[in-house]
């Protein structure tokens, strides 16, 4: 019998209201995940010392180091993460440097659809 | 004021055109419901004059959201509401089943977030139609009189009677409630060089 563990998420953003949001979000998509918050890159690498979550949700502008920095981290420490840079900033220098970091890019305000289309992507 | 020409101003005008209606777009999404815009409204003018004008069209008390921005263009952008209102706009976006007092309580930061995504959106599609890149700080919250929003937008307080601002100001409003906004774009036009580089150049390639 092959046993499939929940989806674990880890959802980066200083806004607490835009981790809010998301999290709606993504409980409405009805699949069974777990969730992670962190809200700064450093509160983010501190819970990654002790998780491994499939996905990474990352806002870009945050006080400190910013989306892309703390990706480019974990691309080494946790290669196997996927990732998606979760930013008002729809900046199209923004999203190719995303991209060539491997990450998504989901411009904010998030939509069920785009966020669904790039968790079934994991499955 | 000779630093735009005719097409440039118009262009200004469109651009700003497209942003706001790409922030419009994310405010209805997050709002469900459909937002009506102004035409931008653009004038060259000094920070006393900014000031005027925001005292002469602002509502007494006011909740916003400030963020500064450097690149091809430099200066600070600012949603504002009627601060009686801004709750509303709160209630709207997160408080299905959130207590009044919860409401409060994450007023501002859910202003922040708004602002963020609707300054973003404007300034991020001003960006790309040129081809060029600007940097957003962090955004603050605040609510304030009218009378101190000058004081709290004024960008160069030691210099202000010689820095042109390019004031580009827009009225939304929601058409299922009675919730009205107020987006205002203030660029230091010490520095407008490469703004002016970036416009000649996209006229350039549509004329």
């Amino acid at each position: 019998m092959m046993i499939t563990k929940p989806l674990s998420l880890l959802l980066v953003d200083d806004s607490r209201i835009a981790r809010l949001s998301l999290k709606r979000q993504l409980q409405a998509l009805g699949l069974e995940m777990s969730l992670l918050e962190a809200d700064s890159a450093d509160s983010a690498e501190t819970l990654l010392q002790t998780a491994t979550p499939d996905i990474a949700l990352i806002d870009f502008n945050m006080p400190g180091r910013d989306g892309l920095q703390l990706a480019e981290g974990l691309k080494q420490s946790h290669p196997h993460m996927r990732m998606a840079l979760v930013t008002a900033n729809i900046q199209d220098a923004l999203a190719k440097r995303a991209q060539a970091l491997g990450m998504a890019f989901l411009p904010k305000p998030t939509t069920a659809e785009q966020l669904s289309a790039f968790i079934q992507q994991e499955k | 004021m000779d630093l735009f020409s005719a097409d440039e101003h118009d262009l200004i005008v469109e651009l700003m055109n497209m942003g706001v209606g790409r922030a419009a777009h994310a405010l209805s999404q997050l709002v469900n419901d459909e937002v009506l815009l102004s035409v931008p409204r653009l004038e060259f003018i000094s920070v006393p004059e900014a000031q005027q004008a925001f005292r002469k069209d602002l509502p007494p008390f006011l909740a916003g959201v400030m963020q500064d921005f450097e690149g091809f263009i430099n200066g600070r952008a600012a949603l504002l509401f009627p601060e009686a209102r801004s709750l509303e706009l709160v209630n709207a976006m997160i408080g299905e089943d959130l207590s009044a007092d919860e409401i409060t309580e994450l007023e501002h930061e859910t202003l922040a977030e708004l602002g963020n995504i609707l300054l973003n959106h404007c300034l991020a599609t001003l960006a790309n139609q040129l081809k060029q890149q600007v940097q957003t700080d962090i955004p603050q919250a605040f609510s304030i009189s009218a009378d101190e929003l000058p004081g709290t937008l004024n960008l160069y307080q030691s210099d202000s009677e010689n820095t042109l601002v390019m004031l580009v100001q827009i009225d939304f409003s929601l058409r299922n409630s009675a919730l009205r906004g107020y987006l205002a774009f203030i660029i230091d036009l010490r520095s407008a060089d490469a703004f002016v580089t970036a416009l000649r150049a996209y006229l350039a390639e549509l004329l």
